[in-house]
């Protein structure tokens, strides 16, 4: 995690804080609060960003566009639609598909992933992460490992690409039915499969 | 398969579609509304599958002055200059050379410095280093005029994300006014909605001849939904109807007046009613003048009658 400058009482309380109550902090207008979220969900927001983006520059261009706009909107934060986790990691994937979008050079997009590692340059981004965060991570690495890969495959096209189901059939050659049926299916196994971390979210 | 497996599919797709959606937008209600929290709780745990995917990615840590940036942002200290970085000591303790008599830089005179004992050569006479001290001069400058460049990008990132931070808050002053005036908007949006669709069946009501009343230049149109439950009355070109008076809508159904809602109208300006039910069986309109508040069967004069029956379903 990186160091918080917030070394005072209020700080400290804050850090003991579920996800949705710091959130609601944030709303009321606390920037300690918004370097709390930032602390514990940036290097997940800034690995999703780099993956996608496959550019540490704008990966962390977007994720200061994310916080910002956290800080903005925090108050339109709704628990009963999403975890806070999820909430964040769909705002920051928004932003970051509407630039690759924009960009509209994936094929690139694609090589520069491959070439830069992401993290790179930074030391450890594990160790900067949360414990909780990284035990999470672990699990749903895990899972989707086992995932079928032509499944796994239709979902993270979707999810880290942006692409619609018509595209994703366009792009491979499957037809869209057998698309649709495969995101179907890996949605479905990974809802059991993630029960514990699902769980652990709400 | 079976009916709850395809709705569970239905809900599945509909958490996917949600990857499309501004998650910070205010809640929209189902298309398919309403329908049980089991099928809320579905799609909200597909979408927690959907956010828990993000962790495949390896985690990466942002830079440190990045957490620095966000939060001086949001305190409203948006003209934070990230300080460059101290030249290296060995750049700034380059021995002091002698230069040529009448060199100078940016039109200065270069003065000579002090001599140094190191500057001295073996033979007692100063060192001829004065080509090394112009190139160290022009690398200086060069320096600084990247120090400067750089300083300027700076500035006119820090006044992009200012103005990034100002637009978030407008978007935000244009949703609570959205909110606050959520009813009329929402009414409007229904209204607009209704006179734009293919479906809508229109239905002009003209003025009665020979009717003093009805000024020859008024009418009117009511705009029927494909539904015949909703409709939307404009009207223009009335006059205002008279002190202790309102205009009255009737809906002829079955050969009988039904009262469907009173109006009046400043001079000059257009007037318009609404609602969401029609009587069954509704062929004709009919606008009267009566007393104000609308009476149970009409007695005044009628100032404007469709002039084509509505279809009936």
């Amino acid at each position: 995690m990186a160091p918080s400058t917030d070394s005072t009482p209020l700080a400290d309380h804050l850090g003991a804080l579920g996800d949705a109550a710091l959130v609601r902090q944030v709303a009321d207008r606390r920037p300690d609060a918004l370097g709390e979220l930032y602390d514990r969900f940036s290097p997940l927001l800034l690995g999703l960003t780099v993956r996608i983006l496959g550019s540490r520059g704008e990966a962390e261009e977007v994720l200061q566009d994310v916080f910002l706009h956290v800080w903005n909107r925090a108050d339109r934060y709704d628990p009963s639609r999403s975890s806070v986790s999820t909430w964040l990691v769909l705002i920051a994937r928004s932003r970051a598909i509407d630039r690759l979008r924009s960009r509209r050079v994936v094929e690139r997009t694609l090589e520069a992933v491959q070439q830069e590692a992401p993290g790179g340059g930074h030391a450890s981004p594990e160790a900067a992460e949360n414990v909780l965060i990284r035990e999470r991570r672990e699990r749903v690495r895990s899972e989707l490992a086992v995932l079928p890969a032509e499944q796994r495959e239709v979902l993270e096209l979707a999810f880290f690409q942006g692409l619609s189901q018509s595209e994703i059939a366009g792009r491979t050659g499957i037809p869209l039915g057998t698309v649709k049926t495969r995101s179907l299916l890996a949605m479905k196994k990974l809802r059991q499969a993630l029960r514990p971390a699902i769980r652990e979210l709400l | 398969m079976t009916n709850d497996e395809r709705h569970e599919d239905q809900l599945i797709e509909e958490a996917l579609a949600g990857l499309e959606r501004d998650v910070t937008a205010p809640g929209e209600p189902r298309a398919d509304a309403p329908r049980g929290a089991d099928a809320e709780t579905l799609v909200r745990l597909y979408t927690e599958v959907l956010g828990l995917v993000a962790y495949d990615a390896p985690p990466a840590a942002p830079a440190p002055e990045l957490r620095e940036r966000v939060l001086a942002l949001v305190r409203g200290d948006e003209t934070m200059e990230v300080e460059p970085d101290e030249p290296q000591a060995a750049e700034l303790h380059t021995p002091p050379v002698p230069f040529p008599p009448g060199a100078t830089l940016f039109g200065q005179p270069l003065e000579p410095p002090p001599r140094h004992p190191a500057a001295v050569g073996p033979s007692g006479r100063p060192a001829r280093r004065w080509p090394l001290a112009l190139a160290a001069s022009v690398a200086l400058a060069c320096l600084g005029l990247s120090a400067w460049f750089w300083l300027g990008l700076e500035q006119q990132r820090a006044e992009i994300d200012s103005l990034r931070v100002q637009r978030d808050r407008l978007e935000e002053q244009v949703a609570e006014l959205e909110r606050e005036d959520g009813g009329e908007l929402a009414a409007l949006r229904q209204r607009l909605g209704l006179v734009t669709s293919p479906a809508v069946e229109v239905m002009p009501l003209r003025p009665v001849e020979g009717e003093a009343a009805a000024p020859p230049r008024s009418r009117g149109v009511l705009y029927v939904a494909a539904d015949h439950q909703h409709w939307f009355l404009s009207v223009d070109g009335l006059p205002p109807a008279g002190p202790e008076r309102d205009y009255q809508l009737w809906f002829i159904a079955g050969g009988k007046p039904v009262p469907a809602g009173t109006f009046d109208l400043e001079p000059g300006a257009p007037a318009s009613l609404s609602a969401e039910t029609m009587p069954a069986g509704t062929e004709l309109a009919a606008i009267t003048v009566e007393p104000a508040g609308g009476v149970p069967q009409p007695t005044g004069p009628m100032v404007l009658k469709s002039t084509e029956p509505l279809k009936i379903l």
